[in-house]
């Protein structure tokens, strides 16, 4: 063994001798930098703003911005390109044949080159990761230090992912190698290497690379280059590499070293069932590996996390997505909490708010554990979840929807004669989507629990449906006569949802859906939440019926154009609720909006001005007022403010005056803000704050309250200034010219 | 006498029809220069493959140093040097770092390779990339590499294949320098009789993969110290009755005498006495002696 690693060793040493003059190094160091260099040259150039709004390390983003030409392109191509020159250098005038009549074990000849091509991938890897730092510390020298960049060097990062890429390259060069070392023309295994390469990209396109495929590790170490999501060094497809490639490197070396494929495998009895068992052996581990993991129920129902933010919260509220009732409350220490939900909670896409102004998406259900890290600084807010949804947590953070033919047809109003045409394409799409529904896989190879998959099926049949049913009103349109049958395809997708699924209650299309169908027979000429409202009334009662209910007649109670037809709504639809909880809180909110709602006297709040003196809104009364509640804290209130100070200075001459009214809890932090304001709006500091947020329903700033002359409501949730609706309210209600 | 190399009914075959080596039993004394002829085609190279192991020889029909091959893999190297596929060499590397190469396979100091290339005569061509070396010298740099590790044994495959004949004389005189200097075997294949019959010691000769003959050189030309010659002349009835005391003489047709002679010196003197006694001849043609024998095998 000590002999064999000194014979090894020798003849790496005479393998660095042969390479000399072949500039193995150099093309290794030239394909490391050559990404970092442009895009460098390219930042300069175009003098790009490299302002961030969350911290983030200024070499870790260089890195990553060229991390997937250099590890997808760059480095592929050298690992192509240095496996075949290094053979080739053998190849070419009998250097095998020398090497072998060598007092070198065989297994030193083809292990001692290829540790040299291991070596160049190294030295490249190191060239790009050390450029990406020169280049940015040139960038930093030249230029400013751009806003919230961390300018030390991430060591770990740097290390991890020199690593990453180091074993990400490992399967590929074995292979590339291989293919060198046994095919003597230098042509195939760079055919082999670059239609590889190119039918991997064309895969991707189509979204059907395997995870074995060598040509794509490299590109996953990109595509993930924060690693993996459950803190393992490497991610699966880096793991998977390394387990082919070895099997790789040990087939490539027996083959070698026996000249021949019969010979190598199945020279004899003994050789051929060493042969088959290896082969099922590994075809086993292989199997095993790439079984995909799934998180197993938890015994409780745990949310925690942490957060990041410069105000500090204290608690934060765990809220139903469509109900909106608080589903727990839970405590905040030093800025982490973690809290156990004992009731039942189905799966859904829970809405987490902290204070009132951050409100995340946690997506879970009875018996998860979610942690999620949330990162509020600059009013920039950035979370991820992970736990035991991790799958389905990435997956709703990238997943947007595609565009495909059918919202083009119906976008273009074709195909409105021929709707079995229609059905047949709308068939065929729904169908791929829904059989490529529990593909995703994250970088652990984690995928989604089966009730995910479930809902996103469903939902997939939902928005098919929902093309259906805008299919056919089109067509009912353009065709008045003719009657639209649908096909049995269409039949199937729709006997997969029913009409009463609470677990897609939550979700908007299905609501569209289910309206849509509870109306479709009612011909009356009437409002057509009326018509909605009506039906999930004839429903038979359920759970399902009592938060539909509840759902819509919230929305119509808060919509109600006057107290009349508030009261009527509240009346008719109101007891129909069974569930007492829902019945309490659809009360609740029926007063808040009757005392908000239009023409109802605006309560009083008392103030203190800039200038330190006590005021009430009552004062001024006479006057129209227009309220901008905020903090200094809340950044979408720093963005709307200019907005309102600029239509305080346009509407500078009439009856109305503009109120900033502050709820930060501390005073002076508010003094010192609001005296850098501009002077055409009143500044005000709220006395008592829990008192307004009350009475004025505030459950999220900015808010903006328009009252009248005689202290009435006029609309106690305004449009943003920031939008054009602002203005034209203000106009019309005060019969202003626009 | 101590055999280096060893072969004991070696056969080898690429497929089942054909067999490239049948049967060869060949024997290398310690210190001689081997030569192994055969014309193209006759199972040289595969020979020298399967000496060295780059042909595996599964049968352990050989035996090198008095063991298989096999047992001392990769070690029996130190003990060889090998020039198979004339010439092996890295062209993109100066001469002096082909060697540098070899010695550090080797484990040699460095101070040897000014020796050998010295005893080539490259010493001034050391720098030269490999690549701009002539034939010649390409030759003799692939011997260098092969003498590096001053080795027991040499296996050199057609060595002088493609040199002009000062090239030839030269590494033909470097090769009896060695042997005689440093007692190195050499084991020397050639399709030509006349490039090493002058320096061989021993010569094997083989044709479609069989053993024709194997001695030494002195050997070969007893066999073949006699000479048979044709004489092409009128009236050959007449003649044979002439020199009726001589045995050898024998009329192969009506134009045609043959003649056994002790040497090919012997034909002029044959031919004046002939021709003192009016022969009228047309044509003297040696039929069988050493050369002739060894052409006849090449044509097949």
């Amino acid at each position: 063994m000590k002999n064999l690693f000194i014979n090894l060793k020798t003849a790496f040493q005479a393998e660095l001798i042969k390479k000399k003059g072949t500039g193995l190094f150099w093309v290794s160091i030239i394909l490391g930098i050559i990404s970092p260099l442009i895009s460098m040259i390219a930042i300069l150039i175009m003098d790009e703003n490299q302002n961030t709004k969350l911290p983030i390390n200024f070499f870790n983003s260089i890195i990553n911005e060229n991390l997937s030409p250099f590890g997808y392109f760059f480095f592929t191509m050298l690992i192509i390109i240095n496996a075949s020159r290094i053979a080739q250098l053998d190849h070419r005038n009998g250097g095998w044949q020398l090497m072998e009549t060598q007092p070198l074990y065989k297994i030193s000849i083809y292990f001692s080159k290829f540790f040299l091509l291991l070596v160049a991938n190294l030295i490249s890897i190191l060239s790009f990761v050390v450029s990406c730092f020169i280049f940015g510390g040139i960038y930093l020298l030249i230029k400013e230090t751009p806003e919230n960049a961390i300018t030390t060097i991430d060591w770990s990062y740097a290390l991890q992912l020199i690593f990453r890429l180091f074993v990400g390259s490992f399967f590929l060069t074995a292979l590339q190698y291989a293919l060198s070392v046994l095919i003597p023309s230098f042509i195939w295994s760079l055919l082999i290497g670059f239609f590889g390469f190119i039918s991997n990209i064309i895969l991707t396109g189509m979204n059907k690379v395997p995870d074995w495929s060598p040509y794509n590790i490299l590109n996953k170490v990109a595509v993930y280059n924060e690693g993996s999501d459950i803190g393992n060094t490497l991610i699966y497809t880096e793991k998977l590499g390394l387990l082919i490639g070895l099997f790789i490197v040990i087939i490539g070396f027996v083959w070698y070293q026996n000249k021949s494929f019969k010979r190598s495998f199945f020279k004899n009895k003994i050789r051929s069932s060493i042969s088959i068992i290896s082969g099922l052996i590994f075809g086993l581990l292989l199997a095993w590996f790439m079984k995909p993991n799934e998180f197993k129920p938890n015994e409780k129902t745990i949310i925690a996390g942490e957060i990041e933010s410069e105000k500090p919260f204290d608690k934060a509220f765990l809220i139903h997505p469509q109900i909106g009732d608080t589903l727990a409350i839970i405590p905040i220490k030093e800025k982490k909490y973690s809290q156990e939900i004992t009731t039942k909670i189905p799966l859904d896409r829970y809405k987490l708010v902290f204070g009132n102004s951050i409100s995340i998406d946690v997506l879970m259900s009875s018996n998860d554990s979610i942690y999620t890290k949330i990162r509020y600084l600059n009013n920039e807010l950035d979370y991820k979840n992970k736990g035991t949804r991790l799958a389905e947590s990435i997956y709703q953070e990238k997943n947007s929807r595609e565009w495909n033919f059918i919202t083009y047809y119906l976008e273009e109003n074709q195909l409105l004669n021929e709707p079995n045409k229609f059905f047949d394409e709308l068939y065929d799409v729904w169908e791929e989507k829904y059989n490529e529904s529990n593909s995703f896989k994250t970088a652990d190879n984690y995928v989604f629990k089966t009730d995910f998959i479930d809902k996103i099926k469903k939902l997939i049949c939902v928005e098919h449906l929902n093309y259906v049913n805008q299919f056919i009103e089109k067509r009912k349109a353009a065709f008045p006569n003719e009657k639209t049958i649908l096909p049995e395809n269409i039949k199937k997708i729709q006997s997969k949802i029913s009409l009463d699924d609470e677990t897609l209650i939550s979700n908007d299309e299905y609501l569209t859906y289910l309206s849509y169908e509870l109306t479709k027979n009612d011909k009356r000429e009437i409002a057509s939440e009326i018509k909605q409202i009506e039906g999930i009334a004839k429903l038979k009662n359920s759970s399902f019926k009592n938060r539909l209910l509840f759902v819509n007649l919230k929305k119509m109670l808060e919509e109600a154009s006057n107290s009349v037809e508030r009261n009527e709504l509240f009346v008719t639809y109101s007891n129909q609720i069974s569930d007492s909880n829902l019945q309490k809180s659809i009360a609740k909110y029926f007063n808040i909006y009757e005392q908000l709602g239009r023409g109802n006297v605006a309560k009083d709040i008392e103030v203190i001005t800039l200038e330190k003196k006590p005021a009430k809104l009552s004062q001024l009364k006479g006057k129209y007022v227009i309220i901008d509640v905020w903090a200094s804290w809340c950044g979408p209130c720093k963005y709307e403010s200019p907005y309102f100070e600029k239509m305080a200075l346009k509407f500078k001459n009439e009856n109305i005056a503009f109120i900033g009214l502050n709820v930060d809890k501390n005073k002076e932090k508010w003094f010192i803000d609001a005296n850098v304001k501009s002077k055409s709006v009143n500044q005000w500091y709220v006395i008592n704050q829990d008192q307004m947020s009350v009475d004025y329903n505030v459950e999220f700033i900015p808010r903006f309250i328009f009252i009248d002359a005689n202290c009435k409501i006029i609309n106690a949730n305004m449009p943003k200034p920031s939008e054009s609706s602002f203005e034209l309210i203000l106009r019309k209600e005060m019969n202003l010219k626009e | 006498m101590e055999n280096i190399i060893e072969t004991k009914n070696l056969n080898f075959q690429f497929n089942k029809h054909k067999k490239i080596i049948d049967d060869l039993s060949i024997h290398v004394p310690k210190g001689s220069i081997y030569g192994f002829l055969g014309p193209n085609g006759a199972g040289k190279s595969t020979t020298m493959r399967l000496l060295t192991g780059i042909i595996p020889d599964d049968t352990n029909a050989i035996k090198l140093f008095s063991n298989t091959i096999e047992s001392q893999q990769p070690q029996v190297f130190h003990r060889m040097g090998t020039l198979v596929e004339s010439p092996a060499l890295y062209l993109h590397l100066s001469g002096e770092n082909n060697l540098k190469y070899m010695a550090k396979i080797r484990g040699i100091s460095h101070e040897k390779i000014d020796e050998v290339l010295e005893l080539v005569d490259l010493t001034n061509a050391r720098k030269q990339k490999a690549k701009q070396y002539s034939l010649g010298m390409k030759q003799r740099l692939a011997i260098a590499m092969a003498l590096l590790s001053e080795p027991e044994l040499l296996l050199l495959d057609e060595p002088v294949n493609g040199l002009d004949p000062n090239g030839i004389i030269e590494i033909r005189k470097l090769l009896v320098k060695i042997n005689q200097e440093k007692g190195i075997t050499i084991f020397i294949s050639s399709h030509l009789l006349s490039e090493i019959e002058k320096m061989c010691t021993h010569v094997g000769i083989i044709a479609k993969g069989k053993l024709k003959f194997e001695g030494t050189i002195k050997e070969l030309s007893n066999n073949f110290d006699k000479c048979k010659v044709n004489y092409t002349l009128k009236n050959a009835m007449h003649w044979k009755n002439t020199f009726a005391t001589n045995e050898t003489i024998a009329l192969e047709d009506e134009n045609t005498l043959s003649i056994i002679l002790n040497s090919k010196d012997e034909i002029p003197t044959f031919t004046k006495e002939l021709v003192e006694k009016g022969a009228s001849i047309f044509e003297i043609k040696i039929k069988e002696g050493l050369e002739e024998w060894f052409m006849k095998l090449t044509a097949n």
